[in-house]
């Protein structure tokens, strides 16, 4: 992950540290996350559900957009990332990065995880009004898998 | 003593000897045609497994994957021949042991279900507790009763007759050729009296016996999964049916298949699907794993009685 965009998140997560409305703690357990939130699930190449499963959650409050972003993913690895781009970001999120739930074993490809989910908060004007965010894996079947959305956030 | 007795006048007729389990058989499945609460005579051994329905996020029921649950239980009930019953390997909710979303999201989930007519079995799973795979629920467990377990007693388990979560269900061939014991194991329930049950009942003699449990092998944070596992080594096992990753997966190994693409979030390349398991003419168990939508079979394999990979 280049430095710039890991410091940059970092700095998100600290400024929304103590926010009333969602703790950014990479556990999606507030009730806006369900109940508010805008959420777009990834689809392949083809326009298909993508597989391995891949879910993100944004919501636009406080003056900053919090994102939740879902993967499962039977092998976790600490190369695993999201790849999040707005009008003035370009993020690398992986499983090893700051407000992550982890349902797994990093880097243990013997046994099955479950999945791994990242939350975060950016400045509003940081991400305009268009999100992309793509997210490649590397199942225990061998390939390939990618998956992708690309949209407005409302 | 009396068993012993009837084996031993048989043996002196000019017909074959019945085996053990064929004295077995007619006495302990219930005597009943037709699979039911406690198991039942069938005709063949022919069953559906479907697995892992939860949502991807916590008390998230308004992305309950009602659709695909519904669509899978759909295509069960098509299948020719019918299965005569199903089992189910846990995880039916994501749901807080505070909140309000226990009950929406297994009347979600039980709709979509009846898609499918027959006698459904259902294994506990971790979120059938409080969600982590460590919990452990009811009497003598750490966690508690939270509402994800006593819903689940009362709306799973009570319509079939049990008031536990393990419990055994006993079917027999109507013609004697056969039987077949389906004991379920609650890793997320576990005590030293499920422990013992578990060792009774395991040495019940029949000609197959499929154990369901959630987790799978080497889910072992699970209170009940190592416990269990020194137990099943000490008994014969056709096969270990689990869920808890969602995916498919054959581990011949453990003797075990992994159903847990059932509409839960999918973790691999393996699509969401369910699978069916079918005695065969020669006494064989062929397993089918069926592709959600296609019904495609996207694998297949046989196992003798005793869980080794049939040629």
């Amino acid at each position: 992950m280049p430095m710039a965009s890991r410091l940059l998140s970092l700095l998100a997560v600290v400024a929304c540290k103590h926010d009333a409305a969602i703790d950014i703690d990479g556990e999606l357990d507030e009730a806006a996350w369900n109940s508010r939130a805008q959420r777009a699930v990834f689809v392949d190449a083809t326009g298909a559900r993508a597989r391995p499963y891949s879910e993100l959650r944004m919501l636009r409050e406080h003056g900053r957009v919090y994102i939740g972003l879902y993967a499962a993913d039977q092998d976790i690895r600490s190369t695993d990332h999201f790849v999040l781009d707005t009008r003035a970001v370009h993020l690398l999120l992986g499983p090893t990065g700051a407000a992550v739930d982890l349902d797994g074993t990093l880097d243990k490809p013997v046994d099955e995880d479950e999945e791994w989910v990242v939350e975060l908060a950016l400045p509003e004007e940081l991400v305009g009004t268009r999100i992309a965010v793509r997210r490649c894996d590397l199942p225990k079947q061998g390939g390939e898998r990618c998956g992708s959305w690309a949209g407005e956030l409302r | 003593m009396r068993r012993l007795l009837v084996l031993i006048l048989a043996a002196g007729c000019d017909s074959p000897a019945p085996a053990l389990q064929d004295a077995y058989v007619p006495l302990d499945a219930p005597a009943r045609e037709g699979a039911g609460p406690g198991g039942g005579l069938l005709p063949a051994l022919a069953f559906a497994v479907v697995g892992d329905t939860r949502p991807a996020n916590l008390d998230d029921t308004a992305g309950y994957p009602t659709d695909i649950i519904r669509e899978l239980w759909r295509e069960v009930a098509g299948e020719q021949p019918r299965p005569l019953f199903a089992v189910t390997t846990g995880d039916y909710i994501f749901a807080s042991t505070s909140g309000a979303e226990v009950d929406p999201q297994y009347d979600l989930y039980l709709a979509a279900r009846g898609e499918y007519d027959g006698i459904v079995y259902p294994a506990m799973g971790n979120h059938e507790c409080n969600g982590y795979t460590a919990s452990n629920c009811g009497p003598g467990g750490t966690t508690g009763s939270p509402p994800n377990y006593t819903k689940f007693i009362t709306r799973f388990l009570s319509p079939i007759g049990e008031a536990r979560p393990y419990y055994i269900e006993r079917f027999a061939a109507s013609d004697g050729s056969w039987s077949a014991k389906l004991v379920f194991v609650a890793a997320n329930a576990w005590t030293a009296a499920q422990a013992a049950w578990l060792d009774t009942v395991l040495g019940e003699p029949t000609t197959y016996t499929f154990v369901v449990r959630h987790e799978q092998h080497d889910a072992d944070t699970a209170p009940g999964v190592g416990p269990s596992a020194t137990i099943l080594a000490k008994h014969p096992l056709t096969m270990l049916i689990v869920g808890h990753s969602h995916t498919y997966r054959h581990v011949p190994a453990y003797r075990e298949i992994i159903v847990g693409n059932g509409g839960a979030p999918l973790t691999s390349a393996v699509n969401y699907g369910y699978v069916l398991v079918t005695r065969q003419p020669d006494g064989t168990i062929a397993v089918s794993s069926r592709e959600y939508m296609t019904r495609a079979e996207i694998d297949a394999f046989r196992v003798d009685a005793d869980g080794v990979a049939a040629p």
